[in-house]
């Protein structure tokens, strides 16, 4: 003790401060030595009852300035020159103080001698002057010269003598003080509380309560302790602490006071153990109000208790601190303590719960993250922090991220994580790091593994989110490419429960998932994959007919170096084909179905579609020019379709659409050319029938009458249609006439007849061509046969005959009556003339019946013919009867009476005859004044001359200029 | 000009108008009446250009009256492409057509004069018997009116409008009328010849007549 109350002023003068240090702490280094000033580190570990007080840190006595034995001198040399018994007095007392002085200098050579002479010195002056001044200062040096004598009852006595006699001294609370480190030095706790209360309890104002109140706290606190009122000296140990350490959060303390501090921690630390713990700490400072130091406190307690072996208890003590404290940058701290302290203790299971909890009582979603935020402390609260998830994040994050993977069960047992479970763990802790270090190196490798565990938990959007931070935010990362591939495949594997979104979302990730495969594509183009995803984006913008894109992206792999394997460029040839078509580029959609084709192997099964596609594309290229007018360029573009696709389903149609439009554009030759070709290589095609009609048209506009009567046959037989089979009948048959193919024509028309004798105009025009043919093939009986059909048919239907079946009728009637008066005309009137006029009458009247039918068929121009030719019949009879032959022998007389008889024969034919022409002529007068009317008035001029010979006026010539 | 005054200045020779009379087959009215030589030669004297335009008309006439069509024409044509607005040319040369046959050229030379003189009779009787020889009796009629309009006792006219409507629109009593009217005419007139073998007028106005009595 006195060693170490020797020391006191040594430590009071160190100079300088020193942090306590909390974070400074290393359990390593934890020692019970570190708590005794000087102490070896390896002494023995005190009992409890050799537990003292450290060496306190006392005020100085002045000391001298000048040599001391100089001092001395000068004093004894002084002495004796003094008469004045004051000054007597005072340098008497002067001397001795010099001499105690220098007997403490020297006292390490115990020079008792000194000390002695000095104690008899103060005894006789205390004796000699009873009530001089400075007496208490007599006191106080004469107990110190005891002090040093080793006379410690001497001392106390004096001391107690000071303090009962000096209570105004300016020595009186040291000497109070020392009063009760006597009295604790002898175990006299109670004495020794009392004087330290002294000191504690005195004037306020004085200087040198001051000086001894923290020490007097101190061994206040120790003297409690002693008696076993802990809490009463923690309460003075704090009060210690309070002057001793700065009301801040740095916890700067003077070096001077560190060791004292630290011996006041653990006479606490004791003391809470005697009292119970971690509570005892909450119940001191509940007492004491909150100090800015108590996580000294918590921490050297917490200190004392591992050196213990207490794990329990310090754990305990560090999270009663955290509890208490759970915003103090010091909480996280203790955190990571106790896992140290468990990890000492060989606790690992309790380690991974601690850690987790760490994470979340601290991490950047934690309420303490957000205060320190808030309150502008992320530096201070955070950094070691952050220091800690750093380690903690990756590690609980593998962790989960290992115990999914070696689940095997679907389902954990009850109570216990699943694989889903750990996943979701894992992916979080991934998500919290990558979060807290947005830039540190280990972020990319983490964020991978983040879009592992998401994509495990088939959280897509989580999975494709991280892999593409990775890939696109850490280019230069190894896994920069894996992971923008991985958002792919995320993307892929969430477009099959897409269909389940709303429109409008499925709408925007599949944009987002192109926007993926683009964004590899163009970041990672050396990637061996890229082909494959340009290949997808070009489907999938293909699937959108984002024709313009599609387009774009195949000629992106077509041209990708290295080249792609065959079957993607000709995947992406065969996109771009489609797109270039949908757009309606259609020649270029042409080339490159071509170039598709030009590129297959031989015996390709996709030979036929691919060709199917470029006959379309040239297809459309014909109903371009269609729309634009333009049918020799479709024609020329329809005619392309089987050059280059002859083996496509559309060939048959192109060819058969140019020949259509070649019979529109009246190209006959090259329709007849295309209709013959097309006949020859589709045979089976559905329009195959109705070419034969336009072939048929093709061949009677370029005007090969029998060819075109032949197609004409051709449809007739094809057709099963009631209604056209008549009419293609009758154009085949008036074809056939018109090529003077004349067998066949009459075949064409007779079978027409046959069949059909309905309508009736058909049927006359029918039966009117085939009399008309065989007129012309010389056949008068098989004409005779056919015009007599046609007048009976006119004769048979004489209100709805029409005006050319009339005429026709009339015709052949005429035709007839010719024939008649042939025969009327070749009868000669020969004796007996009886009999051959008999015959010549009768065949005369056949002929007149003959035009009197001519006549009922009301055709104009054949009654005005047949009423000249009856005139003329009679008129001829006439003239024959006047002309016959005369009976021979008859004498003059007979003769001329023959004569007479005949013109009393003749002249009744003669009337006749006028009667006829008149009533011819006058048709006149109803305006018909056709030929055989101007004929009659011909015959009247010479029958009727004074009637009917009345010649116009006209000038001959003009003789007259004007 | 001068061509007024070859309005009463111009007069076929006497050998010319016979020859044409004899080729027309019809009855021939002269023109006019012709001046006499001393006129003639007093406005040859006066224009020498109207001379020669007078030469060769009178030769083309010449052609025409000898049968020469196609020199006729040919002269006629000339004249009439130096002098278009004469109609004697233009008469001459659908005369000629008509002799030829060719109907259509003829009309439309008649038709031609038409033009400088609407009123020009004996083009519009022309157009009127060609009409009837067509057929066309109801434009004939319009065309003797036509004539008749400009000169109601212009006997051809008359005459040839008698016929139509006797035999060939059996129009008998107007007909009548107007062979009465021929009859009279004849007799005040120079334009209508008197009764002859080609014109037994008295003979056509009585079987006229009879007919008309014998209608019921």
């Amino acid at each position: 003790m006195k060693a170490a109350l020797l020391s006191l002023p040594l430590l009071l003068t160190l100079a300088g401060c020193q942090t306590l240090g909390l974070s400074t702490l290393d359990l390593s280094t934890l020692n019970p030595a570190n708590w005794w000033a000087d102490a070896p580190v390896e002494a023995p570990r005190p009992t409890l009852a050799s537990l003292q007080p450290a060496a306190l840190d006392l005020p100085e006595p002045p000391t001298a300035s000048v040599s001391l034995a100089q001092v001395i001198d000068s004093y004894q040399a002084l002495l004796p020159l003094v008469t004045d018994a004051t000054r007597q007095q005072a340098v008497q007392h002067r001397l001795a103080d010099l001499q105690f002085m220098q007997a403490e200098d020297q006292m390490a050579g115990t020079v008792q001698g000194h000390l002695s002479e000095a104690i008899t010195n103060y005894q006789a002056l205390l004796r000699q002057h009873p009530d001089a001044a400075g007496r208490d200062q007599m006191y106080y040096q004469l107990g110190k010269a005891y002090e040093l004598s080793g006379n410690r009852a001497a001392h106390l006595a004096t001391l107690d003598a000071l303090a009962q006699a000096y209570p105004q001294s300016p020595y009186w609370i040291e000497t109070q003080f020392r009063r009760g480190d006597i009295r604790f030095s002898e175990g006299q706790y109670a004495a020794a509380l009392q004087a330290f209360d002294a000191v504690i309890n005195a004037d306020p104002a004085s200087h040198e309560k001051t000086a001894f109140l923290a020490n007097a706290y101190y061994m206040k606190g120790w003297s409690l302790f002693k008696l076993s009122d802990y809490p009463a000296a923690l309460d003075s140990f704090t009060q210690v602490l309070d002057l001793l350490l700065p009301q801040d959060q740095q916890l700067q303390v003077a070096e001077k006071n560190q060791t004292l501090v630290e011996d006041l921690f653990r006479v606490m630390g004791l003391s809470f153990s005697y009292l119970g713990g971690a509570d005892s700490l909450q119940a001191l400072f509940e007492r004491t109000g909150p100090k800015a130091y108590d996580v000294l406190v918590y921490d050297r307690y917490s200190q004392l208790l591992i050196e213990k072996e207490q794990y329990s208890d310090a754990i305990a003590v560090l999270t009663a601190y955290t509890q208490t404290h759970p915003f103090s940058q010091w909480a996280p701290q203790y955190q990571m303590r106790i896992m140290a302290i468990l990890q000492q203790g060989g606790f690992h299971q309790d380690i991974p719960v601690r850690k987790a909890a760490f994470v979340r009582q601290y991490g950047i979603n934690s309420a303490y993250w957000a205060q320190a935020q808030q309150a502008g402390e992320a530096d201070l609260k955070l950094r070691y922090v952050k220091t800690q998830l750093e380690q903690l994040l990756p590690e609980l994050a593998n962790r989960h991220y290992v115990q999914a993977q070696n689940s095997t069960a679907p389902k954990a047992a009850p109570g216990a994580r699943s694989e889903q479970d750990h996943y979701a763990k894992a992916a979080d802790l991934y998500a919290e790091f990558v979060a807290t270090f947005p830039t540190h190196p280990k972020t990319p490798e983490l964020l991978f593994l983040l879009g592992e565990t998401r994509y495990k938990l088939q959280q897509w959007p989580q999975a494709i989110a991280a892999f593409e931070r990775v890939a696109y935010d850490f280019p230069a990362d190894q896994r920069a490419a894996e992971a923008a591939y991985a958002a792919i495949l995320a993307y892929t594997e969430a477009a099959k429960t897409r269909e389940q979104l709303p429109e409008t979302m499925r709408l925007a990730q599949q944009a987002r998932q192109q926007a993926s495969r683009l964004r590899f594509v163009d970041t990672f183009a050396a990637d061996p994959r890229a082909p494959d995803v340009l290949i997808a984006a070009a489907q999938y913008a293909n699937s959108q007919q984002a024709h313009e894109e599609v387009i774009r992206l195949t000629q992106r792999i077509v041209d990708w170096q290295p080249a792609p394997t065959a079957k993607r460029r000709m995947d992406a040839r065969s996109m771009q084909a489609h797109s270039l078509y949908a757009l309606q580029r259609y020649p270029e959609a042409e080339r490159a179905w071509q170039t598709l084709l030009a590129q297959l192997p031989q015996g390709d099964p996709q030979a036929q579609a691919i060709a199917d596609n470029l006959a379309a594309a040239v297809y459309r290229q014909a109903e371009t020019a269609l729309a634009a007018g333009n049918k020799a360029a479709a024609v020329q573009a329809f005619l392309r379709v089987g050059r280059v696709a002859p083996s496509a389903r559309l060939a048959g149609n192109a060819q058969f659409d140019a020949a259509n439009y070649l019979i529109e554009l009246a190209d006959w030759p090259n329709a007849i050319q295309v209709i013959t070709d097309f006949r020859q290589r589709y045979p089976q095609h559905e329009g195959h029938q109705t070419l034969t009609g336009k072939l048929a048209l093709a061949y009677r506009e370029s005007g090969q009458w029998t060819l075109a009567a032949d197609e004409s046959m051709r449809m007739f037989q094809q057709t099963d249609d009631p209604q056209q089979k008549p009419a293609i009948l009758l154009l085949a048959a008036g074809l056939y006439a018109r090529g003077e193919n004349h067998a066949k024509a009459i075949d064409a028309y007779r079978d027409y007849a046959n069949r059909y004798p309905e309508p009736i105009q058909d049927y006359a025009n029918a039966i009117f061509q085939l009399s008309a043919l065989y007129a012309k093939t010389h056949d008068p009986v098989k004409q005779r046969f056919w015009l007599n059909k046609q007048m009976q048919l006119v004769e048979a239907n004489a209100e709805t005959a029409d005006d050319d079946m009339r005429l026709h009728a009339a015709t052949a009637a005429a035709l007839f009556a010719e024939d008649a008066r042939s025969a009327f005309d070749a009868i000669g009137l020969s004796l007996p003339l009886e009999r051959s006029l008999s015959k010549k009458i009768a065949a005369m009247e056949k002929t007149i019946k003959a035009y009197q039918r001519t006549v009922k068929f009301a055709v104009a121009r054949f009654s005005t013919q047949a009423g000249y030719q009856m005139a003329s019949l009679y008129e001829q009879l006439g003239r024959d009867l006047m002309a016959s032959e005369r009976p021979a022998g008859l004498s003059d007389l007979e003769l001329e009476q023959y004569e007479l008889l005949l013109e009393e024969q003749a002249f009744p034919f003669e009337d006749n005859a006028i009667a006829l022409h008149e009533k011819n002529a006058r048709l006149s007068w109803s305006g018909l004044y056709d030929d055989w009317v101007k004929q009659s008035f011909t015959a009247l001029q010479r029958l009727l001359p004074g009637r009917y010979h009345k010649p116009e006026s006209t000038i001959g010539f003009s003789h007259a200029l004007d | 000009m001068h061509w007024i005054k070859l309005q009463i200045g111009i007069k076929p020779p006497i050998a010319l108008m016979l020859a044409g009379m004899l080729l027309s087959g019809c009855t021939i009215w002269p023109l006019n009446q012709p001046d006499s030589p001393a006129d003639q030669a007093l406005d040859q004297a006066l224009d020498p250009e109207t001379a020669a335009l007078q030469s060769a008309f009178d030769a083309a006439l010449a052609h025409m009256q000898a049968g020469q069509w196609q020199a006729a024409e040919t002269g006629f044509l000339a004249i009439h492409q130096t002098h278009p607005k004469l109609t004697g040319p233009l008469l001459n040369l659908g005369l000629i057509a008509r002799a030829n046959g060719q109907t259509d050229q003829a009309q439309d030379r008649f038709q031609q004069i038409l033009t400088l003189q609407p009123a020009h009779r004996h083009a519009l009787n022309l157009l009127g018997v060609m009409a009837r020889e067509q057929g066309d009796f109801a434009k004939a009629e319009a065309w003797y009116r036509q004539a008749l309009a400009a000169d109601p006792q212009f006997a051809p006219a008359i005459r040839n409008l008698a016929i139509l409507l006797d035999l060939y629109q059996g129009r008998k009593t107007e007909a009548l009328a107007l062979y009465l009217q021929y009859q009279t005419l004849g007799q005040t007139s120079e334009q209508a010849p008197a009764e002859s073998a080609e014109v037994p007028l008295k003979d056509w106005i009585f079987d006229l007549k009879t007919q008309l009595e014998q209608q019921p």
